[in-house]
């Protein structure tokens, strides 16, 4: 053992760290506390408890902003606290909510005694925590004014660990003393850097290559300024208050970089997901599922050829199943295709799915044929094309970054669901607007209609003119009416939705394309009508029909006499 | 500075008793080389080849005159030189004032294993609180605030005196690079080795630019971020996408373009780019050197080795630094160090740590320490000289007391003078018995009271 662990040992003090448990994010279908989400499959609680136990720490206390009997009931369970075990205190903490409130509770049961380690519930960390405590006492020594240590882990800019919208900006000097704490706006084109900042030292290190695992090594002194600044909600409430009243408060801070370690955070739901795919790739060895973390979520065993991780009483059929977590009791189908999933226990997936970075919760059923991706399934979800309740997350908020595979293949499902919406929204308008016809209701009703439908759909503005304008021309075959009657009752709903912009007239003369693809001879006819009636002007049918227009449409002898007729009427009209 | 070069050239105040030019052009000669221009001004020129022609150096040094009434910058005096045309090999721009002990060598395979564009030389600055003579002025001096990345390419360099209250720095550079490190205590050594295709930029007519410091070295500098700056391979043969919208990209002037004219696809270093496994930037998504065919880097050396004499503090810290042996050996390389100069007529032993040039004369009981004295001086008995700089044909009468003082060529000192801190300008006597401390002793202003 290297001398410099002996003096650890050597400590009368007990080691401390302080696990805080504040509100999970809303995004989670969850309501028990932050520490029992289960990420592949082991709770979060367990990742922390045991990332303590391996640095040494003698004692973990656990501040619960909620769900304390449950958090203590799983402490007991899992074995944390028996004989030999660090000992974990579950404290209950009721009407608290942040984290700021959860450090004044802490401050008022005056419960640490030294340097403690603070994270939250949600810190998934692997590295060794030692010289992370080192560093903040030998920065104590040398500056007395320290208070905290702040440990990051490396991430470059395009790195898919940095899901946060606005991303960590730390600025440090050479000693390692933070000097500006930031989180930048995506959108931003410059970051201003007081002169002062640089000028006062040798210069200021800029570290935008980093992600924030919201773990800490504090003072004695840290909770009393909880205390002090009733203002502080959250960590980096905290941060951005030392270095703003650093003249007033004299305190300085210190960042640690966590070199080839992990350490990242599942506060939300993007870095859930991230964070699973990185279990699932056993980045966070040994924090994985296979290793038994307590004494709960047991009994995984690790497939290595295919890298699945499974409990007992799985059956895979003839699928192509690869980088997963698989729960016990769960079935899975023939002709599947799965990549990096987490799945729950006692989940079924019947044949033909397809899934890449899904995480399924207990008792999810996934229905024949559905296909999808970065999503979150809760307890008892069932899947299917028609009936999708997951929550999926946008990629696409990460910036720069062009990745491809998974961007695409998100946009495949989107689809899906939008194809569902639309025939949804057509087959609503087609029918209150053939009811309307027959009984020969007022139009200004039918828009009411058309609108509520609209919303209930969540159909873009843009593109309601094409579905309307679709079922309206689609409508005289339909009903088999002569067109001239059925476009005249509907105009004004027509005016309406094909207004003003060029965009929505090419939207109604693509519908008009699309309707008349099997008969092109009424084609003529209904565009003379449109364009009698004002609904669409000389200037857009000319030039749709030049530069887009089909090349059946284009032979129509109609529809030729009917261009050449608008071009001349157009050059007298100049 | 401008106390010490009203009379003199700065690239003649002497430092070690030797005129600074001196400095540059022994290191150029030790590292081989066999031809360098200089540029002066045309008042200067003869002095100058006067001096220099003394220093016995092997080297062909071609003088280049301007004219002083045009005030021109150094990129604009770099064209009026630039006689050869388009030249084929890389170019070294270097200051009279640079004093190092660095190695030219090294300097040069480092802008060669890099590639870049540009290389600029960098050093600690000397710190603040170094003493000089004169009052004690509450100016603030300059500062380059010099960007770099962790491989120490060259980011951004701009002056503390362009920003008011904030410093700003691109997002895409912070996206680009991820780790940026902003100094604000290096000097620039005005040495940059520049690449054979920015040389022609600058002395091309498109480089509208005066400055070289100022105005063109920040311009190549950033262009190593426009969207033009991508390596184009053969196969490819389509214009490089721009990745986003950028307001940058849209006010990307014709100069840009310009610029990017003198970079020609060099099918060979394409190749050599494409075969290579070398990466400097492992987990980036990008190739080497993050794909760029501009590329500017810092050459940093270290602390106490490199000296920029362009201020008075630098001038002073010099002259001190370099009467130790060690360091004597260092930056005076070639030349043996000789304490007193043998045609001294010196009655005294009480000399530590200096330099007295030539046909000096020294009279008894005078004690010397940390001095260097230039040549043709006379030094009356009982004077006691501590940590001054003692230009040409200067006279101290007896029973003066020199502290710390700088005397410029030919002043005249009275009897019982002590003078701490000060300055004396050239020509200038000062009175008998005159006390003072941390003044500007000059015939400017004696005429003025």
């Amino acid at each position: 053992m290297p001398p410099k662990d002996k003096e650890i040992l050597k400590e009368k003090e007990v080691l401390q760290a302080v696990v805080v448990d504040d509100l999970l994010s809303t995004d989670f279908p969850f309501s028990g506390p932050k520490g029992l989400l289960r990420l592949a499959n082991v709770r979060l609680l367990d990742y922390t408890l045991s990332c303590l136990s391996a640095a040494g720490v003698e004692q973990t206390l656990v501040y619960a902003a909620q769900g304390s009997e449950q958090l203590q009931e799983h402490v007991r369970a899992s074995g944390w606290g028996e004989p030999g075990a660090m000992a974990v205190q579950v404290v209950a903490c009721q009407g608290s909510l942040t984290f700021g409130d959860l450090m004044r509770e802490l401050d008022a049961r005056n419960a640490i005694q030294g340097d403690f380690f603070l994270l939250t519930a949600d810190t998934v960390c692997t590295a060794d925590l030692r010289p992370l405590l080192l560093r903040h006492r030998a920065t104590c020594a040398r500056d007395k004014n320290a208070v905290v240590t702040l440990a990051f882990a490396q991430a470059e800019p395009q790195h898919a660990a940095r899901t946060e919208p606005k991303q960590l900006l730390l600025g440090t000097a050479a000693s390692g003393r933070v000097l500006a704490h930031q989180r930048l706006d995506p959108d931003a084109r410059n970051l201003d850097l007081p002169l002062d900042l640089i000028l006062q030292g040798p210069g200021v290190e800029l570290r935008y290559d980093l992600s924030d695992p919201c773990l800490a090594v504090c003072s004695l002194a840290v909770p009393p300024i909880f205390s002090d600044n009733f203002d502080f909600q959250t960590r980096d409430d905290f941060v951005r208050g030392l270095l703003l009243n650093e003249d007033i408060l004299g305190h300085t801070m210190y960042a640690h970089i966590l070199q080839d370690e992990y350490a990242s955070r599942a506060h939300s739901l993007p870095s859930y997901l991230a964070t699973s795919v990185d279990v699932i790739r056993r980045w966070t060895f040994p924090l994985t599922p296979d290793v038994s973390l307590s004494q709960v979520d047991r009994g995984y065993r690790l497939d290595v050829v295919f890298n699945i991780c499974k409990q007992s009483d799985v059956s895979i059929g003839r699928s192509d199943v690869e980088d997963c977590v698989i729960g016990e009791g769960s079935v899975i189908g023939d002709n599947c295709r799965l990549r990096l999933c987490v799945i729950g226990k006692n989940c079924v997936i019947h044949d033909d799915v397809d899934l890449c970075g899904a995480v399924l919760w207990d008792q999810c059923v996934v229905k024949k044929g559905f296909k999808k991706s970065h999503f979150l399934a809760p307890e008892r979800t069932v899947l299917s094309k028609n009936n999708d309740k997951s929550i999926s997350v946008k990629v696409e908020e990460r910036m720069d970054s062009v990745d491809s595979d998974t961007d695409s293949s998100e946009d495949e499902g989107e689809a899906a669901d939008e194809v569902d919406e639309y025939e949804n929204f057509f087959n609503e308008v087609q029918d209150s607007l053939e009811r309307g016809f027959g009984e020969k209701v007022n139009t200004d009703d039918l828009v009411v209609e058309i609108n509520s439908s609209r919303f209930a759909n969540d159909i873009p503005a843009n593109e309601v003119s094409l579905w309307v304008s679709k079922v309206v021309l689609g409508l005289p075959a339909a009903l088999k009416k002569p067109p001239k009657d059925v476009l005249a009752y509907f105009r004004p709903i027509l005016r309406k939705y094909v207004g003003k912009a060029s965009a929505d007239h090419l939207n109604c003369l693509l519908a008009l394309e699309e309707v008349t693809a099997e008969g092109p001879a009424e084609a003529a006819k209904m565009l003379t009508l449109l364009y009698q009636m004002d609904v669409l002007e000389e200037d857009t049918i000319v030039e749709w029909f030049e530069e887009s227009a089909g090349q059946q449409l284009r032979q129509q002898a109609n529809m030729r006499k009917f261009i050449e007729w608008l071009q001349t009427a157009e050059e007298e009209s100049d | 500075m401008r106390d010490l070069t009203n009379n003199k050239p700065k690239c003649l105040l002497p430092v070690g008793n030797i005129p600074l030019i001196w400095y540059p052009l022994s290191l150029l000669e030790r590292e081989g080389f066999k031809e360098v221009n200089v540029i002066t001004l045309d008042v200067q020129h003869a002095e100058v080849k006067k001096a220099v022609d003394k220093l016995g150096l092997k080297l062909d040094v071609k003088f280049h005159t301007i004219r002083e009434s045009d005030d021109l910058g150094t990129a604009d005096a770099l064209k009026k030189v630039a006689i050869y045309g388009e030249w084929k090999e890389d170019v070294i721009v270097m200051g009279c004032d640079l004093v190092t002990d660095q190695s030219l060598d090294e300097m040069i395979k480092l802008h060669r294993t890099t590639g870049a564009g540009m290389s600029a030389f960098f050093f600690p600055s000397i710190p603040e609180s170094t003493s000089v003579p004169g009052p004690k002025s509450k100016i603030r001096t300059d500062r380059d605030l010099v960007v770099l990345d962790k491989h120490n390419r060259l980011l951004m360099l701009t002056s503390a005196m362009d920003h008011d209250e904030n410093m700003s720095v691109r997002m895409r550079i912070l996206k680009k690079f991820g780790r940026i490190d902003i100094k604000s205590r290096l000097t620039d050594g005005h040495f940059y080795i520049l690449d054979n295709r920015v040389w022609n930029f600058i002395i091309s007519e498109e480089n509208s630019d005066m400055s070289l410091k100022g105005e063109v070295l920040p311009f190549i500098i950033k262009q190593q971020f426009s969207h033009l700056n991508k390596v184009v391979h053969k196969e490819s043969k389509v214009e490089p996408k721009r990745l986003s919208v950028d307001i940058d990209d849209e006010q990307e002037t014709e100069e840009t373009h310009k610029f990017f004219k003198h970079f020609t696809l060099d099918e060979l270093q394409n190749l050599t780019d494409l075969y290579n496994g070398y990466n400097n930037h492992p987990d980036s998504t990008y190739g080497r050197y993050l794909d760029d065919r501009l590329r500017c880097f810092a050459i940093i050396a270290p602390s106490g080795s490199s000296f920029k004499v362009n201020t008075l503090a630098s001038y002073c810290e010099v002259n001190r630094q370099i009467l130790l042996a060690e360091n004597w050996e260092r930056f005076a390389k070639s030349k043996p160090l000789v304490r007193v100069d043998p045609s001294c007529g010196s009655k005294t032993k009480k000399i530590e740590s200096s330099l007295v040039g030539a046909n000096t004369q020294i009279g008894e009981g005078v004690k010397i320490e940390k001095c260097s004295i230039g040549s043709s001086c006379i030094v009356e008995q009982n004077v006691t000289l501590s940590g001054c700089i003692i230009m040409d044909g200067v006279t101290i009468k007896e029973g003066t007391v020199l502290t710390d003082c700088l005397i410029s060529d030919k002043a005249n000192i009275g009897t019982n003078c002590d003078l701490k801190s000060c300055l004396v300008d050239a020509k200038f006597s000062v009175p008998s018995k005159t006390e003072s401390s941390s003044k500007i002793l000059s015939g400017v202003l004696m005429s003025t009271e």
